[in-house]
C-alpha cells in the first residue's frame, strides 16, 4: 500500500548524525590487516629465480641483472634481482605467494599516487635475513 | 499516428556502458526496440590463451568489477574439474562466503542505481551507505574491495581467521535488518511503486522462451537458481531458499533482489556456523591434462557460463565467457514494446546491465530526419519530469 513520506522516520533518525565520509585525506582511517600494498624484497632471501616474475598476470615484475649500488656481497647466484614496477601491479599477491623463498612480501603502504614514475617502485630491505 | 526511431547509444540510457537500442516510438509510446552489442570488446578471450591458468584467474576477474568473484570461482572450479581434484571443504565454503558477500554487495548497489534512475535519490544514498558495511568485510577477508583476488586453482588464498567470524555475524543481523527495512519501504514508497509497478512486464512464459536468468527470471516467478539446480562450492550443503515473485514487473526484480540479500545473510552466518576445520587449499600441478569443461555458477545477475578447453599445457586453448547479461538482452527488447519513453532507464536498468563505461545517447527522429542528443542524465530527467507532470 502506498504510504506518503514512508522514508521520513528513517531520515529523521539519521539527521542528527554525523556524515558517514570520512574527509579523505584529513582524516585517515586505518587500512585492514592484510590490505595489499607496495612490496618489499627482502634481498638476502632472493635466490633471484625469477618464478615471481612468471606469475605475474601483469607482467609487472622485471628481472634485472645485480645493480651497481645493491651489495655486492648479497648477490645471489643467478645475479638476478626481481623489480616491480607498481605502475602495472594489479595487487595480486600472486608474486607473494609463488616466491619459493618468502622473499616478497607486501606491506601496508596504499597511497601510492606519485608525480615521479620512478617513485613507482618497491622497497628493497637488504638487511633482514 | 506514425512512428518514429529513437537510436539510444551505443552509449547507454541507464548505466553509462556502451550499448546501442534503436527504439521505435509513438508519441511517448515505444511500440519496437532492437539491442546492439558488441561496442566494447576487450579481447580477454583470445588473452586468456596467450598466459597461464594462474595469470588467466586475475585477468578474468577483471572481466567485471562488480561480480570479480564470480568469474573467478566459474574458471577455478573449471579448471579443478578438468584436474579432477577435490577442493578442500573450508576452501569451498569460504569461496561460496566470498560468493554471498559479493550478491550481497551487487544487489544493494543495484538497488540504489534502481533508486537513482526513478529519481529516488535518497534510497540511492542509503543503499550504498549500507552497502560500504558488505565492502568493508570483503576487504578484511581477502585484503581489497573490489578484486578481492581469493580464488585460486585448488581453493581460496586467504583463511578466514577465528577473531573476524563474530564481526561477521553481527555484521550480517544489521544488514539483514537494513534488508528488511528496504523490502518495507519499498512495497510502501509511492515513488517506488508508481515507476515500477506494471513497468517493464516480462510474463512468466516469455521469461521462459527468452531465456532469461538470474533474478529477471526468478521475478517472472520461475523458480531457476544454478545454486539449486546445480550446485557448486558449498552450495549443496547450505539451506536456503530461491526467491520468486510473481508480478512479473520491475517492482518484482526490486523484490527478489532484496528477498536473496535476506537470504545471502542467513547463508553467510550458517556457513560462518559451520565452517570445516580442514585446509583451505590444495596446491596443484599446473599442467592440465587435455579435456574441456562447461563450469556454471549463479552470479548475482544471473548464470554464467565458462568454458575451458585445455590442451595438456600449463594454458588454455580456449576460454569462452558467457555473462549473464548476454542473455537478458531478448527479454530487454519484449519489456521495452509497449513501455513509455520515460520508462526506458529504469526498464534497461532492471536487468543490471554489465556493459562498460560511456555516456551519450542519440535520438534521430526519421520522420522529420531530424537528429538530437541526449546524454544519460537527460534522459533520466526527462523520465522523472514525466512522472512529475503525470502527477500533478
Ligand atoms: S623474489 Fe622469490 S620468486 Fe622472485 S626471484 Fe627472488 S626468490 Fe625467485
Ligand atoms: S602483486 Fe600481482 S601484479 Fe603486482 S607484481 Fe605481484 S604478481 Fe605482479
Amino acid at each position: 500500500m502506498p504510504r506518503p513520506a514512508a522514508m521520513e522516520p528513517e531520515l529523521l533518525r539519521n539527521f542528527p548524525r554525523k556524515p558517514f565520509t570520512v574527509f579523505y585525506p584529513f582524516e585517515r582511517l586505518p587500512p585492514f590487516e592484510g590490505l595489499r600494498g607496495r612490496h618489499i624484497l627482502y634481498l638476502k632471501r632472493c635466490v633471484g629465480c625469477g618464478t615471481c616474475a612468471k606469475d605475474c598476470p601483469s607482467a609487472a615484475i622485471e628481472m634485472i641483472d645485480w645493480p651497481d649500488e645493491f651489495p655486492q656481497e648479497l648477490k645471489n647466484k643467478a645475479g638476478k634481482v626481481p623489480k616491480v614496477d607498481l605502475g602495472r601491479c594489479l595487487f595480486c599477491e600472486q608474486c607473494v605467494e609463488s616466491c619459493p623463498r618468502d622473499a616478497l612480501e607486501m606491506t601496508q603502504e596504499y597511497e601510492l599516487a606519485t608525480f615521479d614514475r620512478k617513485a613507482m617502485e618497491w622497497i628493497v630491505d637488504m638487511e633482514t635475513e | 499516428m506514425s512512428t518514429v526511431k529513437v537510436p539510444i547509444g551505443p552509449q547507454h540510457p541507464a548505466l553509462k556502458e556502451p550499448i546501442n537500442f534503436t527504439i521505435e516510438i509513438e508519441g511517448e509510446q515505444v511500440v519496437d526496440a532492437k539491442v546492439r552489442i558488441g561496442y566494447n570488446h576487450r579481447g580477454i578471450e583470445k588473452a586468456c590463451e596467450l598466459r597461464t591458468y594462474v595469470r588467466d584467474i586475475y585477468l578474468l576477474e577483471r572481466v567485471c568489477g562488480i561480480c570479480s568473484h564470480s568469474h573467478t570461482t566459474t574458471f577455478t572450479q573449471g579448471v579443478e574439474e578438468l584436474l579432477d581434484e577435490d577442493v578442500p571443504r573450508r576452501g569451498l565454503y569460504i569461496r561460496t562466503i566470498v560468493c554471498e558477500l559479493e550478491r550481497l554487495h551487487s544487489h544493494m548497489l543495484w538497488l540504489g542505481v534502481a533508486g537513482h534512475e526513478i529519481g529516488f535519490d535518497t534510497l540511492l544514498h542509503y543503499t550504498w551507505r549500507d552497502r560500504e558495511l558488505v565492502m568493508d568485510f570483503l576487504e578484511m577477508i581477502s585484503g581489497n574491495r573490489v578484486n578481492y583476488a581469493m580464488n585460486t586453482i585448488g581453493g581460496v588464498r586467504r583463511d578466514i581467521s577465528k577473531d573476524l567470524i563474530p564481526t561477521l555475524k553481527k555484521g550480517m543481523d544489521t544488514f539483514r535488518e537494513r534488508c528488511e527495512y528496504y523490502l518495507k519501504l519499498c512495497s510502501e514508497e509511492p515513488t517506488v511503486l508508481e515507476r515500477t509497478q506494471g513497468v517493464g512486464v516480462l510474463p512468466t512464459h516469455m521469461a521462459r522462451k527468452l531465456g532469461a536468468v538470474g533474478p529477471t527470471v526468478r521475478a517472472s516467478a520461475v523458480d531457476m537458481d544454478c545454486r539449486k539446480d546445480d550446485p557448486c562450492a558449498a552450495y549443496d550443503e547450505v539451506p536456503f531458499e530461491v526467491c520468486t515473485w510473481d508480478s512479473c514487473d520491475v517492482f518484482a526484480r526490486v523484490a527478489v533482489r532484496i528477498l536473496e540479500m535476506i537470504q545471502s545473510c542467513n547463508m553467510i552466518q550458517w556457513m560462518l556456523d559451520h565452517l570445516p576445520k580442514d585446509e583451505i587449499r590444495l596446491k596443484l600441478k599446473r599442467r592440465v591434462p587435455e579435456g574441456e569443461v562447461l563450469s556454471r555458477y549463479e552470479a548475482p545477475r544471473g548464470e554464467l557460463i565458462h568454458y575451458i578447453k585445455s590442451n595438456g599445457t600449463d594454458k588454455p586453448e580456449r576460454v569462452k565467457v558467457r555473462t549473464p547479461t548476454l542473455a537478458n538482452w531478448p527479454s530487454v527488447e519484449y519489456m521495452l514494446k509497449g513501455c513509455y519513453i520515460a520508462d526506458v532507464p529504469i526498464i534497461v536498468a532492471s536487468i543490471d546491465p554489465c556493459i562498460s563505461c560511456t555516456d551519450r545517447v542519440t535520438f534521430v527522429d526519421v520522420e522529420k530526419e531530424k537528429t538530437w542528443v541526449w546524454d544519460s542524465n537527460q534522459l533520466r530527467r526527462y523520465g522523472i519530469e514525466f512522472y512529475k507532470k503525470k502527477r500533478w
